[in-house]
């Protein structure tokens, strides 16, 4: 039995298996259409959040958040709305629907910690956030970033739920050889890695079709048309992993795609104050942290 | 009879409800008419700016168009242009619609210091919430049909200002389009006033640059008008003593020849060695390194010394000197007021006939003494009475060549009193001789 076989095989299944995908709640959706259209107003986002008790609480929370330290306090969701502008509400929305999508307490126990999941996927948003205001700053390319960040590796979730001893094993694997990037040991594996999967899964929860490409080649920037964004969000993933306190340039520009870093004029200087900035904007994140 | 009553009946409905379904469509219709007028309304906005960034060289006018643009586009009440000057410590309305309006409304919208901060820090357009006071209020509804914008205007990382802007509608009925085209309305009026003031401060230096290169090759003009005479001298004198010596054609008879040729060497030296130290000592106060080295000096003494010194060559000048008291004493730098007698002094010789009179008259009040320097020379015009002191500045070319000098010397004689906290001007009648002046604090009981 040779290898391409069985990860044909498994390619099918897996296929199959993106039909037991959870689905992405209809609100959001219907939040995506209304933040399409250039004629909305904060009223018709309004409308629709409020029907979701607890997604207005969460709005509410998060604008109110240190994060977005606006200087007094937003008691209405239109003043939400008005004030932080609608994409970045649409973010909320999204990130707190997905988190009790990623992060399903009754997993705790498992290997692949959905908590740690969360975070990093929290902290490659805030970075690409980051990463675009200091190259070619626009508030609609930073929430789309923002967004990229915490979709990036929703593939890791679905191979974690649907294979989750194979994917541990491939974890396994790629930690011990440190050679061997997560994404090849999948591919070996699954005939297909977690971004690609992410991809599907964009596509197949209807988000905008600009998230597509970024996801499905953050590992492999070099292979995107839009070189910008997917740049973006490869640096933001790459250097999200590292602290002020263990901040290594060498080890990063091992791990940067030269491409991308080239794509976004970077220098080390900007690697060094992201992580500073991402730092503490993490600290400012907790309720990001725990939506 | 009843099937064609039923018919009928049926022919009316179905009329009824294909003129409803027109009815829809024209309404539709209607929508898009009226969505497609106000894009093009709003793009027209657009490619005017994009259009005067081409064309308007003036800041003035791009505020102006701006202004005209943001009412055309969204409904503006009031509305005013912030911006920050060089340094960044300093914000100024360099354009103001309705401004006691807008100022009636940043109270009620209760925006402060913080919230500028905060949209700062976003870097993006944020409307201003109506706030939660007084919401019981019935007449605030009124204010709660308006809305406050506040928009930064950022270059690159830079902050260069920001725009408040109170807009006839209220905050939740503002469409994403419009807050869309506000921003980019206005990050295209940032490029362009950067662009425009860029260019201002070329402007502004490429003139200053041509200044100092006006004053350069005025400078250079002079020195060498100046080094050449006393060169060719020099040259000439030295030649003939060097032509003299190897020939061996000294006899006593020349004697006296040698030493004419000797002295003029002496003297040209001595110019050329005054010229050179004029130079230097007016780059020190261009370049402010000179320091005053101040200490109790006798006036009168410090006056004869000079004139005891001093003698012209070509003229005979009788000169007179007066003194009120022979004991006036000030703390001065008498190295530097020497050079401003010396320098009144060699003027008045110039513009004197042969055998003229020039007087010197020392005075003094309980703070200030007072040096003139009287000339019965051609006088000098009023309208150059002020400009006489002014770098490289001389009278006429004709006078000049006839005189000669640098021109500085006046100019350095105002300095000299100026860093002595005096001042130095003239008194003069065409035809009928000059007198200068200068004015110097005693500062008596600083030094002593």
């Amino acid at each position: 039995m040779n290898d391409i076989n069985e990860s044909s095989k498994d390619l099918k299944d897996l296929i199959q298996k993106m039909d037991d995908l959870p689905i992405l709640p209809n609100i959001i959706s219907k939040v995506m259409k209304i933040i399409d259209n250039p004629y909305s107003n904060a009223d018709h986002l309004t409308e629709l959040i409020s029907m979701d008790q607890s997604l207005t609480v969460k709005t509410l929370k998060l604008a109110n958040s240190a994060y977005y330290g606006f200087p007094r306090e937003i008691v209405t969701v239109t003043e939400a709305v008005v004030v932080l502008g609608f994409l970045t509400v649409r973010n909320l929305i999204l990130t707190s629907t997905l988190y009790n999508i990623f992060v399903n307490e009754s997993q705790e126990e498992r290997e692949f910690d959905r908590r740690k999941f969360w975070k990093h996927s929290v902290a490659t948003a805030i970075c690409a956030r980051l990463l675009v205001s200091a190259t070619a700053p626009g508030q609609k390319e930073e929430e789309e970033a923002f967004t990229l960040g915490i979709l990036h590796d929703v593939g890791k979730v679905f191979l974690d739920t649907n294979y989750h001893a194979d994917f541990m094993s491939v974890m396994r694997e790629s930690r011990k050889n440190r050679k061997t990037p997560l994404f090849e040991a999948e591919r070996r594996v699954f005939g297909i890695d977690h971004a690609e999967i992410g991809a599907m899964i964009i596509d197949r929860w209807n988000l905008p079709e600009n998230f597509f490409e970024p996801i499905k080649y953050h590992h492999t920037p070099g292979e995107a048309a839009d070189k910008y964004m997917t740049s973006i969000l490869h640096v933001a993933d790459v250097i999200s992993k590292f602290s002020v306190a263990n901040y290594d340039p060498l080890e990063i520009s091992a791990q940067l795609n030269a491409e991308a870093v080239g794509v976004l004029k970077l220098q080390e200087k900007n690697l060094r104050t992201t992580v500073q900035n991402l730092e503490y904007e993490m600290s400012n994140a907790d309720l990001f942290l725990n939506s | 009879m009843a099937d064609r009553e039923e018919e009928l009946i049926k022919k009316v409905n179905t009329m009824e409800e294909s003129l409803k379904e027109k009815m829809e469509y024209c309404r539709m219709l209607e929508e898009i008419n009226s969505g497609l007028r106000k894009y093009l309304n709003e793009m027209t906005g657009v490619y005017r700016l994009l259009e005067a960034m081409n064309t308007i060289k003036s800041l003035e006018k791009i505020y102006d168009l701006l202004v005209d643009i943001l009412g055309s586009t969204i409904e503006l009440d009031a509305c005013a242009i912030y911006l920050y000057n060089d340094g960044g410590n300093e914000c100024k309305a360099v354009k103001e619609l309705n401004p006691a309006e807008l100022l009636k409304y940043k109270e009620i919208f209760n925006v402060d210091r913080a919230m500028y901060e905060w949209v700062f820090k976003k870097k993006h357009i944020a409307i201003v919430p109506k706030g939660m006071e007084g919401k019981d209020d019935p007449g605030l509804a009124f204010f709660e049909s308006r809305s406050f914008a506040i928009v930064p205007l950022y270059s690159n990382e830079k902050k260069i200002g920001y725009v408040d802007i109170l807009i006839n509608k209220p905050a939740n009925t503002i469409t994403q389009q419009e807050l869309s085209l506000l921003t980019i309305l206005l990050n295209q009026t940032t490029v362009v006033i950067e662009n425009l003031r860029m260019y201002e401060q070329e402007k502004e230096t490429i003139s200053k640059l041509r200044q100092i290169d006006e004053m350069k090759s005025d400078i250079m003009t002079t020195t060498s008008h100046e080094l050449r005479t006393p060169l060719t001298i020099l040259k000439g004198s030295s030649k003939i003593i060097e032509i003299k010596m190897r020939e061996d054609m000294w006899n006593d008879d020349d004697r006296k020849l040698y030493m004419e040729l000797i002295h003029n060497v002496n003297t040209q030296a001595e110019i050329l060695e005054e010229i050179t130290n004029t130079l230097l000592a007016a780059t020190k106060f261009e370049n402010g390194t000179l320091k005053l080295d101040k200490k109790v000096v006798n006036v009168r003494q410090l006056i004869e010394s000079v004139i005891k010194k001093y003698t012209y060559k070509t003229k005979n000048i009788n000169l007179k000197f007066t003194c009120s008291d022979p004991n006036i004493t000030a703390y001065i730098d008498d190295e530097e007021i020497k050079k401003v007698v010396r320098n009144i002094l060699s003027n008045a010789y110039k513009f004197s006939e042969e055998n003229g009179d020039v007087e010197v008259e020392l005075s003094a009040d309980a703070k200030t003494f007072v040096v003139s320097v009287r000339d019965y020379g051609p006088g000098v015009p009023a309208d150059e009475k002020e400009k006489i002191f002014d770098k490289f500045y001389r009278m006429d070319r004709a006078l000049t060549r006839r005189t000669g000098g640098m021109g500085f010397g006046l100019y350095l004689s105002k300095i000299v009193a100026a860093q002595h906290g005096g001042s130095i001007w003239v008194e003069s009648q065409v035809g009928k001789g000059a007198t200068f002046y200068f004015r110097i604090p005693k500062e008596e009981g600083f030094g002593s």
